[in-house]
């Protein structure tokens, strides 16, 4: 099980994930300074999306508890993220003249998030992936940050489903509230959590997988050519 | 000789084993990794076969050790039955399809689309019927439409060794049971059972069997009903209980409430031994049901069924649970 995080998100989809109002998100920007840091301008029609990392998650995280761990090391962790060159070349494939065709025709935010999840863009995302844990490891922030990749079992009850999480598949409760949020509420949809430690204790994220190829989903040719009919 | 389910008490989970008169052994569900402790206590020279082993269907507490069983039994495994055809990139499915694939047309996806079901005969005096998907809901995802679940692909077995009947009902929901029923009055079937394992976990409908058939399964006040329970879950349902009481004989092999041992089966020491980082995650969520093991489980179920249609079993249960239940 092996699915790349989302490493960049869209300002409102940032706010959802943070079950917070735009406003809010704007406000814990500017105070956490990020506004500068990671802003991409995308043309007049499409407005002007600012790009969170997930270490960009975590930091506003922290400025939401009563007592913030680290903000200055997350801070730090963030620039060296947005100065990256695999920040840099997901900034250039999201110039519109770079979309995908399969996001050509979306509109704003949804085409954004179609090219943040398309497979053209998934080594792209893997390596900003990589710089994210590289800088969370070079200030010792890793042990308040975890990433894994997530499967949906199955929807145990009206609140709850069952979801299996790394490489081992160890299977957690986790509320279908936040799986809605992500767009995620169903069987066997792929994604990823994003647990954060803050001085109130342990917040979970959920976001939708980047780069799963389509024909994940489809039959196994090998395995459909054994069926059988077992009634008359 | 006699026709022995075994039904492992695993709480909100399915691992089950039966002994076959020959002395050949089949598996219906790996929910739990004590199948497999269970496997080596049944048969600890290793010689037996396994006439079938089957998937019902793909939900994690009913496959969770099957990685494991393909890995130590595989060679003794005559044939695979299953209700999916993606494994979405899921390693223990892709191990399942590798094991599948060796068996060639011994390793079958189950389709029933036919209007009546067919009795597939194992070995003198015991057959199986197989009550499968249809063709289009298992080329469906799972989750696509609400016509499309994950439990109503699963493969529900009718067992006969005579004149005992088991029914060992998976995770079917109301609308498969309604199909089901129509196929075996098709087939000139009777879905009548000594013994019951309740369609999922004890769920009411429209999770689990409608309250109209439960008369119809149990073929006698003296029929045994067996649900496989996760008290803290909420199952067996408060209407499950009562609609089979007067019914049969209830059974349970779950647990009332227990300690929780973490999601990885891994104590916190042993887990600090191993280098793993500190896990939020685990501090965070509650492990599902089927990963909270209690030494305290209520016992496995074990009947055994003659030929004559006698049979007897050994209770893992008291009553006053049952009574909490419907406090």
């Amino acid at each position: 099980m092996h699915i790349i995080p989302p490493a960049a998100a869209t300002m409102d989809a940032t706010a959802r994930h943070l079950q917070l109002g735009p406003r809010r998100v704007q406000a814990l920007l500017s105070a956490s300074r990020l506004n500068e840091l990671a802003m991409l301008a995308l043309g007049h029609s499409r407005g002007t999306y600012r790009l969170i990392p997930e270490v960009g998650i975590a930091l506003l995280r922290q400025f939401q508890a009563p007592s913030p761990l680290h903000v200055d090391l997350w801070q730090r962790a963030v620039h060296d993220v947005t100065a990256s060159s695999s920040w840099h070349a997901l900034g250039t494939a999201l110039k519109e003249s770079n979309w995908p065709a399969a996001a050509r025709g979306a509109t704003g935010q949804a085409g954004i998030e179609t090219v943040l999840h398309s497979p053209a863009l998934r080594p792209t995302m893997e390596e900003l992936h990589d710089a994210n844990i590289a800088a969370l490891q070079q200030y010792g922030l890793d042990g308040y940050l975890q990433v894994e990749a997530m499967q949906v079992d199955r929807l145990e009850s009206e609140e709850e489903a069952v979801v299996l999480v790394g490489p081992r598949l160890r299977p957690y409760l986790l509320p279908r509230a936040l799986l809605r949020i992500a767009g995620l509420d169903r069987e066997k949809a792929w994604g990823v959590l994003v647990a954060t430690r803050t001085a109130t204790g342990v917040t979970i994220d959920v976001w939708p997988a980047v780069g799963m190829p389509q024909e994940e989903a489809l039959h196994d040719p090998d395995l459909w050519e054994q069926r059988v009919e077992v009634g008359r | 000789m006699t026709l022995r389910l075994h039904v492992l008490a695993v709480g909100q989970a399915d691992a089950m084993i039966l002994e076959l008169p020959s002395g050949r052994l089949a598996v219906v569900d790996f929910g739990h990794p004590m199948l497999l402790d269970y496997i080596d206590q049944l048969d600890p020279r290793g010689e037996r076969r396994f006439a079938f082993c089957v998937l019902t269907h793909v939900h994690h507490d009913h496959y969770q050790c099957l990685g494991d069983f393909i890995s130590r039994f595989d060679r003794r495994v005559d044939e695979y039955w299953y209700s999916f055809s993606v494994t979405h990139r899921n390693p223990i499915l892709q191990r399942f399809k590798q094991a599948v694939m060796a068996r060639g047309r011994r390793g079958r996806l189950i389709i029933h689309d036919a209007p009546s079901a067919v009795p597939l005969s194992l070995e003198t005096d015991v057959d199986v019927v197989r009550f499968g998907p249809t063709t289009w809901e298992a080329e469906h995802p799972a989750g696509e439409s609400d016509n499309v679940t994950e439990n109503n692909r699963s493969i529900v077995l009718l067992i006969r060794y005579g004149r005992s009947v088991l029914l060992l009902g998976a995770d079917a929901e109301e609308a498969r049971w309604r199909r089901i029923a129509a196929q075996a009055h098709s087939g000139g079937l009777s879905l009548a059972a000594d013994v019951v394992k309740a369609p999922h976990h004890g769920a009411r409908a429209p999770h689990g069997l409608p309250e109209a058939l439960w008369p119809v399964v149990c073929r006698s006040p003296r029929s045994h009903v067996v649900l496989t329970v996760d008290r803290l879950a909420g199952k067996p349902d408060q209407q499950t209980i009562r609609a089979v009481r007067g019914m049969g004989r209830i059974g349970c092999t779950g647990r009332a409430l227990t300690c929780r041992l973490p999601a990885t089966g891994l104590s916190g020491q042993a887990r600090a031994a191993s280098g793993d980082p500190a896990d939020l995650i685990e501090e965070a969520l509650r492990p599902a049901p089927e990963a909270m093991v209690s030494p305290a489980c209520f016992g496995t179920q074990v009947f055994d069924c003659a030929r004559d249609g006698t049979v007897t079993y050994r209770p893992g249960i008291s009553p006053p649970f049952l009574d909490a239940c419907l406090t």
